[in-house]
């Protein structure tokens, strides 16, 4: 497996990432602050950075950023206190591949990684695709890759064509190493409010843990209720009609 | 004479030249025969002439007159003493039977013994030549001449006499005259002699007017009638007297025979006068009444000085009786004023303590005191004021006796303790003052344990707050071992659930790392709950140091993933102070997550911030410990600078503080005899100061 770099001001979390990682089979790089950590990734170039957000000196926001500019398609995960989502939102504004929470629970880095990794082995600047396809009277609408503010556009003409198809239930399932920005989030509420007016039922599902977290703290669930799997999506809607 | 001299045993009292010539006719050869005989003589001066004479004759003498008297056979006493006190003590103590011849008859004494013994002489002589009829002529016209010649002596001696007479009586007239007391004299047949000046000016009359006539009763007395002088001359009886004089008159003590009164004479001077009158007989050399003398003394003069005294007096008594009266009526206030005061002391709501201003010992004590220490009043009576305090507060002492006269002191949140031991808040104010005489104090105590609870709760309350503001940074700070211990138990599970070996060293780390954290996250938790707990009654000694660092312990992580600097200054040598250590603590804290919040403002506010430094210093200050908190923040503006210390005054926004940070670290710096005081310069520094009194050394 590649180099992974983790920055964090705790020595002692450094040595159970070393211990952790290594586990996983990485080659694992640390550094104590944001800038010997950029020093460490401008020498290394490690694909994937685990990074602490809070931190003296340097943030993690900042060395996202500095990561991001240097080459845009290094999978950045920020580690964010526990229930900091402010800082999780922000991360994923500026195009952070996921968040975890401290403490690092093994199941979210486990998925944090494998996304990084997924979206490692797919096409780097992968354009968003969204096809949709019915199921009865519902329209399912899949969305593959990383909603961004760019994936604005996509996203209104998919939901102009269900609109074109007279869909009163749709279902968004995203993929699971899907990642959305925060303008990608504004956009989407932007879309399910509309739907409200035109009184089409939405349900969501696909999203990973931390994705619901977000969607339920910026409250989209309160415009789509949000399933962990297809079918339940599909079935709350059809009952519900 | 002639009869008085014969058979006669004589004794003569003053034994000068006439008692020598007496002696020699006496005891002289012609005299023999005439049956006269001297008893003896007595001068006091033992070497007068006639004395020794006398001695020599062999006749008895003495320097007391008294012992001749001793002769039975005496009966003439011949006085030639010429001093009438002598006169008046042989008069007085001679035997009755014995006749008294005075210096002034004993000139006849002496002319009756010269003829006498010329006639003896010639009578001898002409036996002798009886048969010359020529020498019997020569020899009566001898005793012609003879006797003659005693005649002119004796009109000559008379003559003297007389002159004398004029020269006394011109004398006495001077004297009279020239009194200043106003005198006057009458003569037995009531005319008056003399009037002297100071009598013409007490009464207006001239003497020409009065002298001569027996008018003396014009001045006095509206029509005729006797004065005092009248009544001397008349001898009259005192009957007749009280018929004129009433009681008003009296004997004088010191004027023999002598009468006096005192009486008002309208008619004399323009507003009438008082005069004292005495009036004395004057007597002849027989002792009989010639006239009578009356002097007058006005003291109209001394009865107005009298009448003035007496109204003076009774002024006085009634102003006396006056200022009793207002004493009574002051009295009555003040009885009324005390059971005012009685009422207001019993009624009070506040215990009041009346003690000794010595030995504090209770004196008295009102019924809200019972009540509120849960005493009885005897139980009080046998405590002192400062049985009551807790023990440490006896130092209250210090001050009550620094307390001088009429001066009040406030005392603060002192502990006092009820019956049983429950220690309860109060403020004290003790005013030093004379309670019945004695030097006492006077204190009154007021409960303020509900308002000091509710302060501490809302101390206690103001601590969640900023616990609660910290609570993002604690949790973090929780955070860190908790995410090390799970990171480490992750990697201990994965490795067991991939059935992988776990080496030795990894498994250590893991073991070590994890015990370590959890040491970390048991101190932060240890310090939390030190901060987070209720102070306790008592103060402690608290090194600040110590306290300073429990505080950044908590906060200083936060600080530092602020980007804040923290410059500790401590000096290590520094006195503990009185104090709860979380509740210095707590102002400490306060004090430094405003330093943090005015150094995020500024960040804020401008692009480039410049340092992010919050420094902490610790030193002496004279006798007292001094703490400041710097801070490179935004600063706090001239007007506000006044009004952060009050309750409820924030400048941060809603919802981020109360306004209660530095009002209740204010209160709490005060409670422990502190001092807080800021400067501030807008945009570049703003300092925190604080002080306290070092802790009393053991």
């Amino acid at each position: 497996m590649g180099k992974i770099l983790v920055i964090d001001d705790e020595k002692p979390t450094l040595r159970m990432f070393r211990l952790l990682l290594g586990a996983y089979g990485y080659n694992v790089l640390t550094a104590e602050n944001g800038s010997a950590g950029l020093e460490i990734f401008k020498k290394e170039k490690p694909p994937i950075v685990l990074t602490d957000i809070k931190m003296p000196g340097m943030d993690g926001l900042e060395v996202l950023q500095e990561i991001k500019g240097i080459d845009p398609d290094t999978e950045v995960i920020v580690i964010t206190g526990h229930g900091d989502m402010d800082s999780a939102v922000k991360a994923l504004d500026l195009n952070a591949t996921d968040f975890i929470n401290k403490p690092i629970q093994r199941f979210d880095l486990d998925s944090a990684l494998r996304r990084a990794e997924e979206r490692l082995k797919s096409a780097k600047d992968q354009v968003n695709e969204i096809s949709l396809r019915k199921l009865n009277d519902v329209i399912i609408m899949d969305i593959e890759g990383n909603v961004t503010s760019l994936s604005e556009l996509l996203l209104m003409d998919a939901y102009e064509k269900a609109s074109e198809r007279s869909a009163a239930k749709i279902v968004m399932r995203f993929n699971e190493h899907s990642s959305i920005s925060g303008a990608g989030i504004a956009v989407l509420i932007q879309l399910l409010s509309e739907s409200k007016k035109r009184d089409q039922v939405v349900a969501i599902t696909g999203l990973s843990e931390n994705f619901k977290k977000i969607f339920e703290m910026v409250g989209i669930s309160r415009f789509a209720e949000i399933f962990d799997h297809e079918e339940d999506a599909i079935n709350s809607l059809t009952q519900s009609g | 004479m002639k009869e008085i001299l014969e058979n006669s045993n004589i004794a003569i009292v003053g034994g000068g030249r006439v008692c020598k010539a007496i002696l020699e006719i006496i005891l002289g050869e012609n005299l023999i025969g005439q049956r006269l005989s001297i008893a003896g003589v007595a001068d006091i001066n033992d070497e007068a002439e006639g004395l020794v004479y006398a001695r020599d004759k062999g006749i008895f003498t003495t320097l007391d007159y008294r012992d001749l008297y001793k002769d039975k056979k005496l009966n003439l006493i011949i006085e030639l003493t010429g001093d009438n006190s002598v006169l008046e003590e042989l008069k007085a103590t001679k035997p009755a039977e014995v006749r008294l011849i005075d210096h002034f008859e004993a000139m006849s004494v002496w002319d009756f013994l010269q003829i006498e013994e010329e006639r003896v002489r010639i009578k001898r002589d002409l036996g002798k030549h009886l048969r010359k009829p020529e020498k019997i002529e020569s020899e009566f016209e001898l005793f012609s001449q003879q006797l003659a010649k005693i005649v002119e002596e004796r009109t000559r001696h008379l003559q003297s006499v007389e002159r004398e007479l004029v020269e006394r009586e011109r004398a006495l007239s001077q004297i009279i005259q020239g009194n200043t007391i106003p005198t006057f004299v009458i003569n037995k047949d009531h005319l008056v002699t003399h009037w002297n000046r100071a009598c013409e000016r007490l009464t207006g009359y001239r003497a020409e007017e009065i002298v001569g006539t027996n008018k003396q009763w014009l001045p006095f007395r509206p029509k005729e009638r006797p004065i005092m002088a009248d009544v001397i001359v008349d001898a009259m009886e005192e009957d007749e007297i009280r018929r004129y004089y009433g009681d008003r008159w009296r004997k004088s003590a010191l004027i023999e025979d002598a009468y006096e009164a005192e009486e008002f004479f309208p008619h004399i001077g323009e507003k009438g006068k008082w005069l004292f009158f005495t009036a004395a007989p004057i007597r002849g050399a027989d002792g009989e009444t010639v006239g009578s003398i009356e002097t007058l003394w006005d003291t109209t003069e001394r009865r107005e000085a009298q009448e003035a005294l007496q109204r003076a007096r009774d002024d006085l008594e009634a102003r006396v009786e006056e200022r009793t009266a207002e004493l009574r009526k002051l009295n009555e206030e003040l009885r009324r004023s005390e059971e005012k005061y009685k009422t207001l002391f019993d009624s009070a709501p506040n215990p009041i303590f009346i003690m000794d201003g010595q030995d504090f010992t209770i004196i008295d004590v009102n019924a809200t005191a019972l009540d509120c220490y849960r005493q009885s009043k005897e139980e009080l009576l046998t405590m002192t004021f400062l049985d009551l305090l807790y023990e440490e507060d006896k130092d209250l002492e210090k001050g009550l006796r620094k307390l001088t006269e009429h001066q009040c002191s406030f005392y603060p949140r002192r502990r006092h303790i009820k019956k049983g031991g429950e220690p309860f808040y109060v403020n004290i104010v003790a005013c030093h003052a004379m309670h019945m005489g004695m030097d006492c104090l006077i204190a009154t105590t007021t409960d303020i344990t509900e308002s000091v609870e509710k302060e501490a709760k809302l101390i206690q309350a103001s601590k969640m707050t900023t616990l609660g503001e910290m609570s993002a940074g604690i949790a973090h700070e929780l955070n860190q071992p908790l995410n090390t211990i799970k990171m480490g138990n992750e990697f201990l599970k994965m490795m067991i659930e991939k059935g992988k070996k776990i080496s030795e060293q990894d498994l250590f780390q893991v073991v070590d790392e994890v015990s370590g954290e959890v040491d970390r996250a048991a101190e932060i938790i240890t310090r939390l709950r030190e901060f987070g707990r209720k102070a306790d009654f008592t103060k402690e000694k608290i090194d600040i140091n110590r306290s300073i660092r429990g505080v950044l312990d908590i906060v200083g992580k936060q600080l530092s993933l602020q980007n804040i600097d923290v410059e500790l200054d401590l000096d290590e040598a520094i006195p503990p102070i009185l104090a709860h250590n979380n509740r210095f603590q707590q102002v400490i804290f306060n004090l430094v997550t405003n330093a943090r919040d005015a150094i995020n403002q500024k960040h804020e506010a401008e692009a480039e911030s410049g340092n992010r430094v919050i420094s902490i210093r610790s030193f002496r200050e004279d006798d007292r410990v001094a703490i400041t908190v710097s801070d490179t923040g935004i600063g706090i503006p001239e007007p506000a600078r006044d009004r952060i210390f009050e309750a409820f005054f924030t400048t941060k926004e809603m919802g981020e503080g109360m306004g209660l940070g530095l009002s209740i670290s204010s209160e709490i710096v005060r409670d422990y005899g502190g001092d807080i005081h800021v400067q501030s310069e807008e945009g570049s520094i703003t300092t925190f100061k604080l002080t306290f009194p070092c802790a009393p050394e053991e």
